[in-house]
Protein backbone atom coordinates (compact mmCIF):
# COMPACT_ATOMS: atom_id res chain seq x y z
CA UNK A 1 0.00 0.00 0.00
CA UNK A 2 0.97 3.48 -0.63
CA UNK A 3 2.04 5.55 2.22
CA UNK A 4 0.58 8.82 0.67
CA UNK A 5 -2.64 7.07 0.06
CA UNK A 6 -2.59 6.37 3.80
CA UNK A 7 -1.92 10.03 4.51
CA UNK A 8 -4.65 11.17 1.87
CA UNK A 9 -7.63 9.55 3.53
CA UNK A 10 -6.10 10.91 7.10
CA UNK A 11 -6.53 14.29 6.18
CA UNK A 12 -9.58 13.55 5.15
CA UNK A 13 -10.60 12.07 7.67
CA UNK A 14 -9.11 15.32 9.79
CA UNK A 15 -11.02 17.58 8.00
CA UNK A 16 -14.00 15.96 8.57
CA UNK A 17 -13.54 15.01 12.38
CA UNK A 18 -13.04 19.28 12.81
CA UNK A 19 -15.86 19.79 10.29
CA UNK A 20 -18.20 17.35 12.29
CA UNK A 21 -16.84 18.66 16.11
CA UNK A 22 -17.51 22.31 14.82
CA UNK A 23 -21.49 21.47 14.40
CA UNK A 24 -21.76 19.14 17.06
CA UNK A 25 -19.81 21.12 20.48
CA UNK A 26 -21.75 23.56 21.84
CA UNK A 27 -18.54 25.15 23.90
CA UNK A 28 -16.98 28.12 21.99
CA UNK A 29 -13.31 26.76 22.36
CA UNK A 30 -13.79 23.52 21.34
CA UNK A 31 -15.36 25.40 18.05
CA UNK A 32 -12.15 27.02 17.31
CA UNK A 33 -10.32 23.75 18.37
CA UNK A 34 -12.09 22.11 15.74
CA UNK A 35 -11.58 24.45 13.15
CA UNK A 36 -7.54 24.59 14.15
CA UNK A 37 -8.52 20.52 13.42
CA UNK A 38 -9.78 21.21 9.58
CA UNK A 39 -7.12 23.92 9.35
CA UNK A 40 -4.33 21.18 9.90
CA UNK A 41 -6.28 18.62 7.36
CA UNK A 42 -5.91 20.88 4.65
CA UNK A 43 -2.25 21.36 5.67
CA UNK A 44 -1.54 18.15 5.15
CA UNK A 45 -3.85 17.40 1.71
CA UNK A 46 -1.71 20.79 0.11
CA UNK A 47 1.67 18.71 1.15
CA UNK A 48 0.65 15.67 -0.06
CA UNK A 49 -0.46 17.31 -3.26
CA UNK A 50 2.99 18.86 -3.32
CA UNK A 51 4.59 15.95 -3.15
CA UNK A 52 2.98 13.95 -5.42
CA UNK A 53 2.38 16.54 -7.95
CA UNK A 54 6.10 17.37 -7.46
CA UNK A 55 5.03 21.36 -7.28
CA UNK A 56 7.25 21.95 -4.03
CA UNK A 57 6.46 26.07 -4.37
CA UNK A 58 2.47 24.58 -3.18
CA UNK A 59 4.26 24.18 0.39
CA UNK A 60 4.26 28.40 0.85
CA UNK A 61 0.75 28.04 1.27
CA UNK A 62 1.15 25.71 4.06
CA UNK A 63 3.32 28.56 5.41
CA UNK A 64 0.28 30.75 5.03
CA UNK A 65 -2.27 28.31 6.70
CA UNK A 66 0.16 28.30 9.43
CA UNK A 67 -0.28 32.42 9.79
CA UNK A 68 -3.63 32.54 8.90
CA UNK A 69 -4.89 30.08 11.76
CA UNK A 70 -2.44 31.97 14.32
CA UNK A 71 -4.27 35.19 13.56
CA UNK A 72 -7.63 33.06 13.54
CA UNK A 73 -6.53 31.53 16.94
CA UNK A 74 -5.45 34.86 18.52
CA UNK A 75 -8.98 37.11 17.40
CA UNK A 76 -11.03 33.84 18.19
CA UNK A 77 -9.75 33.46 22.25
CA UNK A 78 -10.00 37.61 22.34
CA UNK A 79 -13.39 37.21 21.44
CA UNK A 80 -14.22 34.63 23.33
CA UNK A 81 -12.48 35.91 26.63
CA UNK A 82 -14.42 39.36 26.16
CA UNK A 83 -17.34 37.50 26.08
CA UNK A 84 -16.79 35.27 28.75
CA UNK A 85 -15.83 38.36 30.55
CA UNK A 86 -19.45 40.03 29.65
CA UNK A 87 -21.72 36.72 29.96
CA UNK A 88 -19.81 34.12 32.24
CA UNK A 89 -20.34 31.49 29.61
CA UNK A 90 -18.43 29.90 26.54
CA UNK A 91 -21.50 27.91 25.33
CA UNK A 92 -23.20 28.87 22.17
CA UNK A 93 -26.76 28.52 23.05
CA UNK A 94 -26.18 30.74 25.94
CA UNK A 95 -24.72 33.89 24.18
CA UNK A 96 -27.43 35.58 22.99
CA UNK A 97 -25.75 39.23 22.00
CA UNK A 98 -22.41 40.04 21.34
CA UNK B 1 6.89 5.12 -1.20
CA UNK B 2 5.99 2.25 0.75
CA UNK B 3 4.71 1.85 4.28
CA UNK B 4 6.33 1.25 6.96
CA UNK B 5 5.56 0.63 10.73
CA UNK B 6 6.40 4.18 11.74
CA UNK B 7 4.32 5.69 8.66
CA UNK B 8 0.96 3.70 9.93
CA UNK B 9 2.30 4.50 14.00
CA UNK B 10 1.90 8.09 12.88
CA UNK B 11 -1.10 7.44 10.67
CA UNK B 12 -3.61 5.84 14.03
CA UNK B 13 -1.86 8.40 16.37
CA UNK B 14 -3.05 11.11 14.47
CA UNK B 15 -6.34 9.47 13.99
CA UNK B 16 -6.62 8.66 17.78
CA UNK B 17 -5.83 12.57 19.00
CA UNK B 18 -8.14 13.73 16.60
CA UNK B 19 -10.72 11.50 17.24
CA UNK B 20 -10.35 12.56 21.16
CA UNK B 21 -10.58 16.42 20.17
CA UNK B 22 -13.77 16.14 18.67
CA UNK B 23 -15.16 13.31 21.51
CA UNK B 24 -13.75 14.34 24.47
CA UNK B 25 -16.19 16.55 26.89
CA UNK B 26 -13.79 18.10 28.58
CA UNK B 27 -12.33 21.38 26.47
CA UNK B 28 -8.68 21.26 28.08
CA UNK B 29 -8.36 17.48 27.10
CA UNK B 30 -9.47 18.20 23.90
CA UNK B 31 -6.93 20.92 23.82
CA UNK B 32 -4.18 18.59 25.01
CA UNK B 33 -5.25 16.19 22.03
CA UNK B 34 -4.59 18.81 19.92
CA UNK B 35 -1.46 19.48 20.89
CA UNK B 36 -0.57 15.97 21.01
CA UNK B 37 -2.20 15.55 17.19
CA UNK B 38 0.32 18.73 16.14
CA UNK B 39 2.92 17.32 16.81
CA UNK B 40 1.90 13.56 15.34
CA UNK B 41 1.48 15.13 12.51
CA UNK B 42 4.63 17.09 12.30
CA UNK B 43 6.00 13.82 12.27
CA UNK B 44 3.97 13.06 9.07
CA UNK B 45 5.15 16.26 7.57
CA UNK B 46 8.72 14.62 8.13
CA UNK B 47 8.05 11.73 7.17
CA UNK B 48 6.46 13.07 3.52
CA UNK B 49 10.14 14.98 3.35
CA UNK B 50 8.71 18.92 4.47
CA UNK B 51 11.40 19.00 6.96
CA UNK B 52 10.65 23.16 7.71
CA UNK B 53 7.23 22.42 7.34
CA UNK B 54 7.42 20.00 10.32
CA UNK B 55 9.44 22.35 12.58
CA UNK B 56 7.28 25.08 11.71
CA UNK B 57 4.68 22.95 12.76
CA UNK B 58 6.17 21.87 16.01
CA UNK B 59 7.00 25.37 16.96
CA UNK B 60 3.98 27.38 15.69
CA UNK B 61 1.42 25.30 15.98
CA UNK B 62 2.03 22.82 18.73
CA UNK B 63 4.03 25.64 20.62
CA UNK B 64 2.61 28.39 20.68
CA UNK B 65 -1.13 27.86 18.98
CA UNK B 66 -2.21 24.88 21.13
CA UNK B 67 -0.59 26.24 24.49
CA UNK B 68 -2.07 29.26 23.99
CA UNK B 69 -5.32 27.55 23.90
CA UNK B 70 -4.11 25.36 26.83
CA UNK B 71 -3.34 29.04 28.97
CA UNK B 72 -6.65 30.50 28.44
CA UNK B 73 -8.29 27.27 29.43
CA UNK B 74 -6.46 27.46 32.71
CA UNK B 75 -7.32 31.51 33.24
CA UNK B 76 -11.02 30.68 33.10
CA UNK B 77 -12.47 29.41 35.82
CA UNK B 78 -14.42 26.99 34.16
CA UNK B 79 -15.65 25.32 37.36
CA UNK B 80 -17.90 28.47 37.37
CA UNK B 81 -19.38 27.56 33.73
CA UNK B 82 -22.82 26.30 33.50
CA UNK B 83 -22.90 22.56 32.21
CA UNK B 84 -18.99 21.78 33.05
CA UNK B 85 -19.05 18.25 33.53
CA UNK B 86 -15.68 16.32 34.53
CA UNK B 87 -13.34 16.76 37.35
CA UNK B 88 -10.25 15.39 36.68
CA UNK B 89 -7.05 15.17 37.89
CA UNK B 90 -4.70 17.36 35.37
CA UNK B 91 -1.69 16.35 37.16
CA UNK B 92 -2.27 13.20 35.81
CA UNK B 93 -2.80 14.76 32.24
CA UNK B 94 -0.39 17.08 32.77
CA UNK B 95 2.15 14.20 33.40
CA UNK B 96 0.45 11.99 30.68
CA UNK B 97 1.49 14.66 28.20
CA UNK B 98 4.62 15.34 29.04
CA UNK B 99 5.89 11.88 28.85
CA UNK B 100 3.82 11.73 25.48
CA UNK B 101 5.58 14.68 24.02
CA UNK B 102 8.94 13.81 25.28
CA UNK B 103 8.52 10.06 23.60
CA UNK B 104 7.89 12.50 20.62
CA UNK B 105 10.88 13.91 20.82
CA UNK B 106 12.96 10.85 20.96
CA UNK B 107 11.28 9.28 18.86
CA UNK B 108 11.67 12.16 16.39
CA UNK B 109 15.40 12.10 17.14
CA UNK B 110 15.96 8.80 16.29
CA UNK B 111 14.00 9.14 13.22
CA UNK B 112 16.28 12.16 11.80
CA UNK B 113 18.94 9.49 12.58
CA UNK B 114 17.88 7.48 10.58
CA UNK B 115 16.89 9.24 7.76
CA UNK B 116 20.20 11.14 7.07
CA UNK B 117 19.99 10.95 3.24
CA UNK B 118 16.70 13.42 3.53
CA UNK B 119 19.51 15.87 4.12
CA UNK B 120 20.01 16.49 0.35
CA UNK B 121 15.98 16.21 -0.04
CA UNK B 122 15.68 19.29 2.83
CA UNK B 123 18.57 21.67 1.04
CA UNK B 124 16.27 21.44 -2.45
CA UNK B 125 12.92 21.61 -0.65
CA UNK B 126 14.26 24.31 1.36
CA UNK B 127 15.74 26.02 -1.54
CA UNK B 128 12.41 26.06 -3.59
CA UNK B 129 10.56 26.95 -0.77
CA UNK B 130 12.37 29.68 0.33
CA UNK B 131 12.64 30.87 -3.17
CA UNK B 132 8.80 30.77 -3.77
CA UNK B 133 8.15 32.48 -0.21
CA UNK B 134 11.01 34.98 -1.08
CA UNK B 135 10.86 36.00 -5.01
CA UNK B 136 7.55 34.49 -6.14
CA UNK B 137 5.34 35.51 -2.93
CA UNK B 138 6.99 37.90 -1.72
CA UNK B 139 3.59 40.71 -1.87
CA UNK B 140 1.84 37.79 -0.24
CA UNK B 141 4.48 36.89 2.57
CA UNK B 142 4.70 40.70 3.04
CA UNK B 143 0.46 40.98 3.16
CA UNK B 144 0.93 37.82 5.86
CA UNK B 145 3.50 40.07 7.95
CA UNK B 146 0.61 43.03 7.74
CA UNK B 147 -2.03 40.77 9.05
CA UNK B 148 -0.50 39.77 11.61
CA UNK B 149 0.56 43.12 13.07
CA UNK B 150 -3.20 44.03 12.11
CA UNK B 151 -4.12 41.05 14.32
CA UNK B 152 -1.53 42.31 17.75
CA UNK B 153 -3.71 45.78 17.76
CA UNK B 154 -7.04 44.69 17.46
CA UNK B 155 -5.94 41.81 20.22
CA UNK B 156 -4.65 44.86 21.77
CA UNK B 157 -7.72 47.15 21.23
CA UNK B 158 -9.77 44.42 22.33
CA UNK B 159 -8.27 43.48 25.66
CA UNK B 160 -8.31 47.58 26.35
CA UNK B 161 -11.96 47.77 25.61
CA UNK B 162 -12.82 44.48 28.17
CA UNK B 163 -10.78 46.32 30.57
CA UNK B 164 -13.00 50.09 30.13
CA UNK B 165 -15.85 48.11 30.07
CA UNK B 166 -14.69 46.25 33.23
CA UNK B 167 -14.01 49.57 34.87
CA UNK B 168 -17.68 51.29 33.63
CA UNK B 169 -19.55 48.14 35.63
Amino acid sequence: MNVLSLYYGLSLLVFFLGLGGMFLKKNLLSILLCVELMLSGVSLLLILLSKSLNVLEAQSLVFFIIVVAACEGAIGISLILSLFKKNKTIESDDIVTM
Amino acid sequence: MELSFVDLLLFLLVLSFSTVVVLAKDTLVSAFALLLTFVALAGIFFQVGALFLSVIQVMVYAGAVAILFIFVLMLMNLSDIKNYIPHYNYRKWFSFVGVICLGFLIFDFILAQSNLHQDQIAKTSLIVLFESLFVRFMAAFELATVLLLAVVVSVVFLSKNQENLSKKE
